[in-house]
Formats: C-alpha cells, sequence, structure tokens
C-alpha cells in the first residue's frame, strides 16, 4: 500500500464515540498530500526501521499541521481551502477553535500509542512534538502581530518556524523511531528543515506568478495582504531609496489598489526578484539533498531524493 | 483553618509565578511576546497548579520546588483554555480585567492561546532532570489526554447550547472533562511524581474528578445567587444561555417552555435574567444543584479515606468544604468590572 494511503486509512479509523465530533475531525483531516507524515515515514525506513510501526507519529506529525490549518484559515480569513470550504466557514468559528485545539491535543495523545518501547524514545517524541507546537505557535503570533517589515534573515527565520520546524521534526522522530543514530536523525531533520524552506520559498514565486498570470484570484496575494515574502523583501533590498518608500506605504497601506499591486509588480520583476528566490530554493533543496547523501543507499532514500528534486526552471519560470 | 487554606495555596501559587518569572521561556523579546506572555499566564486563584503540590504531598513527596514546572504547566494549560474559551463564550472581562482578546484582538487570542499551550508543554519538559525517564513518561501522558478531555469537553459544551434536551449524565460527562479533568490531572501528576502508588494516584485522581465537578456546578450557583447580588456581571450564565445543571434540570420539568422563552429571545435583559432564576427557584433546580454538588463533595472526600492524614490532606477536604456552603470563592473582585 502506498504510504499516503497507509495513513489515510489509519486516520478513518478514528472515532471519539460522537457523530458530531467524528464528522468534523474527518472533514479537517482529510486529504491534502501528508508531505510530512511520509517524511516521517520514510526517514524512519531510510535508517533501517520499520515504518507500520510509526505510523501513530506520523499522524501525530499530520494532526499538529491540520491543527494549524484551522486556525490559521480562521485568523487569515480565507475561506477557501484546497477548493472546499474552509473549518471555520463549514461549521463556525467556535467550533474552529476548539476542534482545533483538539486535534492538536489527539496529536500528542497519540504518542502514546506507539510500540511500547523505552522511555528514553518516548520522551524524545514528546519533546520533539512539543518543540515544533511551541516553533509554530511563535511563528503565528509573529504572523499575526504582522511587522511592517522584515528583513531576510527575519523572514526565513519566520518560515522556519511557521512551517520548517514541523518536516525537521517529521524527519527527526522518523529517525530516531527507526532505530537511526544520532547523526543519522540529525541528518534526517536538516533534510526536513531544508526541502520545507524550499518549498515554502517556491510558494513566494507561486503567489507572485498567479497575482501575474489571474486577474480575478480567489485567495488575496501576499502584497493584497500586505505580507512580506522573499521576492518582496529582495525587492525591497535591491530597488531605489524612493521605490523602497513607495513599497513601504503600500504594503502598510490598509486597502490596496489595483495599481499598488502593478507598482509592486514592476518592482518584484526590474530587481529580478523571481529569479533571485528560484535560486535560493535550488540551494535549499541541494543542502537537503546534500545532507542525507552519507545514508546508505535504500528504496526510501531514493524517494526522499525524489521529493527534493523539482524542476524548478519548467514549473516556476514564467514571469521571469 | 479557612483563611489558612487560602493563604497556602497563595503562596504555593506565588511560587510558580516566581518560577515563570526567573525562568523565561525562549521567545524573542521584540514582539511583545513577553508582555502579553505575563497578561495571560499572571492572574487567578492557582488552585490548579496548587493541586499538583498536593497530590505531591498527599503521597509522601516532599521537595516541592522540583515539581515546580509541573505545577506551572498545569497552570498555563488552563490558562490558554481560558483565552479560548473567552473568545467563543464572547466574555470581554475575566476576574475584573479585560479578557485577553479584549485587549489585543480575537486573532491575537487565538494563536496566543496556542502559544501559551505550547509554552506549558515547554515547561513540563524542564522536569527531566529530576526524575526516572518512565516517570516522565507518565506525566506526558496524563498531560495529553488532559488537554484532549478538555477540549473534548468544549466540544460537547458547544453542542449541547444548540439543544434542548440533554441528559443529566450526557452532562455531567461533559462538565467532568471541561473542569474535573484538569483538576484530576493536576492531581495524578503531583501524585506520580511524588512516587504514589497506582492505589494512591487513583484515589487522588478520583477525588479530582468529582470535585471538579462540585466545583464547577457550584460556581454554576454562585453566579445566580451571591454574584448575582455582589457583581455587576452576576447572572451572565443566563444572558449566555450557558447549559447548567439548573437549565438542563429545568428543561426536563414542565417549566422547559417558560424557560426556552428567554433564552430564545434576541438579547436578554435584566428582568429575564430575574425572571429565569425564579424559574430555577420554582421548579426547585438550584436545591436539586446544591444536593448534587453535596452528592459529588461526598465522593470526592470518601475518595480520600485511604489517603494518609497530613495537611495535604487537610487542605483538599477544606476544599471540599469551602464548595459545599453557600461562600463566595472569589471574595477580591467585588465589582466585577
Amino acid at each position: 500500500m502506498k504510504k499516503s494511503e497507509m495513513l489515510q486509512e489509519y486516520l478513518e479509523n478514528f472515532s471519539f464515540n460522537d457523530d458530531t465530533i467524528d464528522s468534523m475531525f474527518r472533514y479537517a483531516t482529510e486529504g491534502g498530500q501528508k508531505i510530512r507524515s511520509q517524511i516521517l515515514l520514510l526517514s524512519c525506513e531510510a535508517v533501517g526501521g520499520d515504518p507500520t510501526k510509526t505510523l501513530p507519529a506520523a499522524t501525530a506529525i499530520e494532526l499538529m499541521h491540520k491543527f494549524t490549518l484551522v486556525h490559521d484559515d480562521m485568523v487569515d480569513k480565507d475561506e477557501l481551502r484546497r477548493g472546499k470550504l474552509s473549518f471555520h466557514a463549514k461549521y463556525s468559528e467556535d467550533y474552529a477553535i476548539f476542534l482545533g485545539d483538539f486535534i492538536c491535543s489527539e496529536s500528542f495523545d497519540l504518542l502514546k500509542k506507539l510500540p511500547k518501547q523505552d522511555s528514553d524514545k518516548a520522551l524524545a517524541c514528546y519533546d520533539i512534538l512539543s518543540d515544533a507546537f511551541y516553533k509554530l505557535c511563535l511563528g503565528e503570533v509573529t504572523d499575526v502581530h504582522s511587522p511592517k517589515f522584515m528583513t531576510e534573515g527575519e523572514y526565513l527565520e519566520l518560515i522556519y518556524l511557521k512551517s520548517a520546524a514541523l518536516i525537521e521534526a517529521a524527519g527527526k522522530m522518523g529517525a530516531l523511531l527507526g532505530g537511526g543514530s544520532g547523526k543519522e536523525s540529525q541528518m534526517l531533520a536538516d533534510f526536513g528543515k531544508n526541502f520545507a524552506l524550499a518549498m515554502q520559498i517556491l510558494n513566494d514565486v507561486k503567489d507572485t506568478l498567479e497575482t501575474e498570470k489571474r486577474k480575478i484570484s480567489k485567495k488575496s496575494s501576499d502584497v493584497q495582504e500586505g505580507k512580506w515574502n522573499i521576492l518582496l523583501i529582495n525587492a525591497f533590498e535591491k530597488t531605489s531609496y524612493y521605490n523602497k518608500k513607495e513599497l513601504l506605504r503600500i504594503m502598510n497601506k490598509k486597502v490596496k489598489t489595483d495599481k499598488d499591486v502593478k507598482t509592486v509588480q514592476r518592482m518584484v520583476r526590474d530587481t529580478k526578484s523571481a529569479g533571485y528566490a528560484r535560486n535560493l530554493a535550488k540551494l535549499h533543496f541541494d543542502r537537503a539533498r546534500k545532507e542525507i547523501g552519507p545514508l546508505k543507499e535504500s528504496k526510501a532514500k531514493e524517494s526522499l531524493l525524489k521529493l527534493s528534486d523539482i524542476n524548478i526552471d519548467e514549473t516556476y519560470w514564467k514571469g521571469k | 483553618m479557612r483563611e489558612n487554606i487560602k493563604e497556602e495555596l497563595n503562596a504555593l501559587g506565588m511560587g510558580v509565578i516566581d518560577y515563570l518569572e526567573t525562568n523565561k521561556l525562549d521567545y524573542p523579546t521584540n514582539r511583545g511576546v513577553g508582555a502579553m506572555f505575563d497578561y495571560a499566564s499572571k492572574p487567578g486563584h492557582k488552585l490548579r497548579s496548587g493541586l499538583v503540590f498536593l497530590g505531591f504531598g498527599a503521597v509522601g513527596g516532599v521537595n516541592q520546588s522540583v515539581i515546580l514546572p509541573a505545577a506551572a504547566a498545569i497552570e498555563l494549560l488552563h490558562k490558554s483554555t481560558l483565552i479560548h474559551d473567552d473568545v467563543v463564550d464572547d466574555d470581554y472581562y475575566r476576574r475584573g480585567l479585560p479578557a485577553f482578546h479584549s485587549k489585543y484582538g480575537e486573532s491575537m487570542g487565538v494563536v496566543f492561546g496556542d502559544f501559551v499551550c505550547a509554552s506549558s508543554f515547554e515547561v513540563l519538559k524542564r522536569l527531566e532532570s529530576d526524575f526516572d525517564k518512565a516517570t516522565l513518561v507518565k506525566c506526558f501522558e496524563v498531560f495529553s489526554s488532559v488537554f484532549r478531555d478538555i477540549y473534548r469537553g468544549q466540544l460537547r459544551d458547544l453542542e449541547f447550547e444548540e439543544s434542548s434536551d440533554i441528559s443529566e449524565s450526557d452532562y455531567m460527562g461533559m462538565v467532568g472533562n471541561k473542569t474535573g479533568r484538569l483538576m484530576n490531572g493536576a492531581l495524578e501528576i503531583g501524585a506520580t511524581l511524588g512516587g504514589g502508588s497506582e492505589k494512591e494516584v487513583r484515589y487522588l485522581s478520583e477525588f479530582g474528578y468529582n470535585f471538579g465537578i462540585a466545583f464547577q456546578i457550584r460556581n454554576d450557583i454562585n453566579n445566580i445567587t451571591i454574584e448575582k447580588e455582589l457583581r455587576k456581571d452576576g447572572g451572565s450564565d443566563i444572558r449566555a444561555r450557558k447549559r447548567t445543571l439548573m437549565v438542563i434540570k429545568t428543561l426536563q420539568s414542565e417549566n422547559k417552555g417558560e424557560l426556552l422563552a428567554i433564552f430564545n429571545k434576541n438579547t436578554i435583559v435584566e428582568e429575564d435574567v430575574n425572571q429565569a432564576i425564579q424559574i430555577f427557584v420554582d421548579n426547585g433546580s438550584i436545591e436539586y444543584a446544591r444536593s448534587t454538588v453535596k452528592r459529588y463533595a461526598k465522593k470526592a472526600k470518601k475518595a480520600l479515606q485511604e489517603i494518609k492524614q497530613g495537611r495535604p490532606k487537610e487542605i483538599l477536604l477544606g476544599l471540599v468544604d469551602y464548595i459545599e456552603t453557600d461562600t463566595y470563592w472569589k471574595v477580591h473582585s467585588k465589582n466585577g468590572e
């Protein structure tokens, strides 16, 4: 069975003896690529472990992610997720708060379902999951605080907290449960971290491309939301003094006009910021692959390498 | 004796505040996180963290300072639930101060509640060096399941809001999760860290669960009796259409229609609150709630029978005495701003 199917099946077997909670839990947790939990399973396998025994941990990582989506969508007022109504839009904000919390708690509670193992490993799992939870939340707090400007360093730190820390945790926990050495665990953690950073940076490129291509976009772009991303930060750093002031002004305006958005797009183009971002993403993909280079050859290692072998130029080239 | 109990719990609570003050978590200092954390974590009567110490002491644990992280973690978990609870219930004040979300906004209320919850796990981790690993794993397991049961209770509570036909046992299950679970979890963790036997942990846990239910019902009674006389926001539960035991009991009686008529109004004014209270009185619902408090109080006391004598046990029993009678626990916020 494919890993994503294994995970789906595991999740579908959840029941809390309460129809309402069951259906809400299902709605909030179904679908998605399950990339985080797959990385956990692959990391376990890559150090010689049996991934079927780590399904509770993989699911814990996945649920931690789903919890952030439920709260995120609500806070960001995103009404759609993957073409479906987001959780709070379907049920209510009140349910979104408590169900998000419940999913998060279920994530921790799952760790005790791991096969009986030594206390050292169990403790390490709580440690890793709690660390990721803390970082995710700190990232969210920073995001809601919405700083008027961020340097590239601050931005990379933010996307590390908001998204890479959890994938780092997935790599680390997977290797640990698979019986990997401390060194292997570190390699897979760093793989996860760099892979996630690269993916996030590509997301920023996509955001810019989509704003250029689609006039009617349901999801508002980072510029419209006043959220700094790597392209906008690079544009700010490379552009003229006058443009810097203009960019700051637009980003911190309450409502952005079409003209504002076009002005920013021009700055992003003129500074070749998409190219800059693509290169930065490549750098992190390369680092990710290099990290796990020393691991013994295996199918799982192949899969991890393949995950991080995205043809950026082809997929993300249009719009210079 | 009673005043002593309060003072002792307060002193324990102050210890937790000091501990958090001197052992800050790792967060950036420039984004107001520190100020928000202080606002969210400081106030309150520290009953839950006190229960961790009492569970520890009741099984013979001596060096209280080693379990400070566990007590702080329980308190932080509790605080995180309050932040989210206030957002959901649209409560703008807590203990006379603006609720967290009234001060920092709803979005921040949601994500900072999460952050405080995550902090509770980070603080719990600090126990690590002082205990054997199996004990620590047990603590994390209990802590995680407490976390889960609280929100199970919260979700049930939301479901009940839309229902006018709730059985008493369903209701007790919800209260047990929402309020009782954190209290028995606090005692369980304290007793586990104190090296209590399986039996001792179970007795204390049972105490906490029953005490927690009695505590909640007592609070609900106070809201429409003593608080009604003392505070501007007295009777707020009726305005919020909260499902309390009094409401459940009344909804099962022939007075159901009258009460629902009030709850179905768009806005509930002072006169409606008074009328609802009168319905409760006429229906015997308040008396019933009082007797239920007594019933659970008795169960709680009985659970302690085989716990050895000592100050921790005395305090626990004293706490039960407190909530068995019509006294007002939150005396210090009379005006209820």
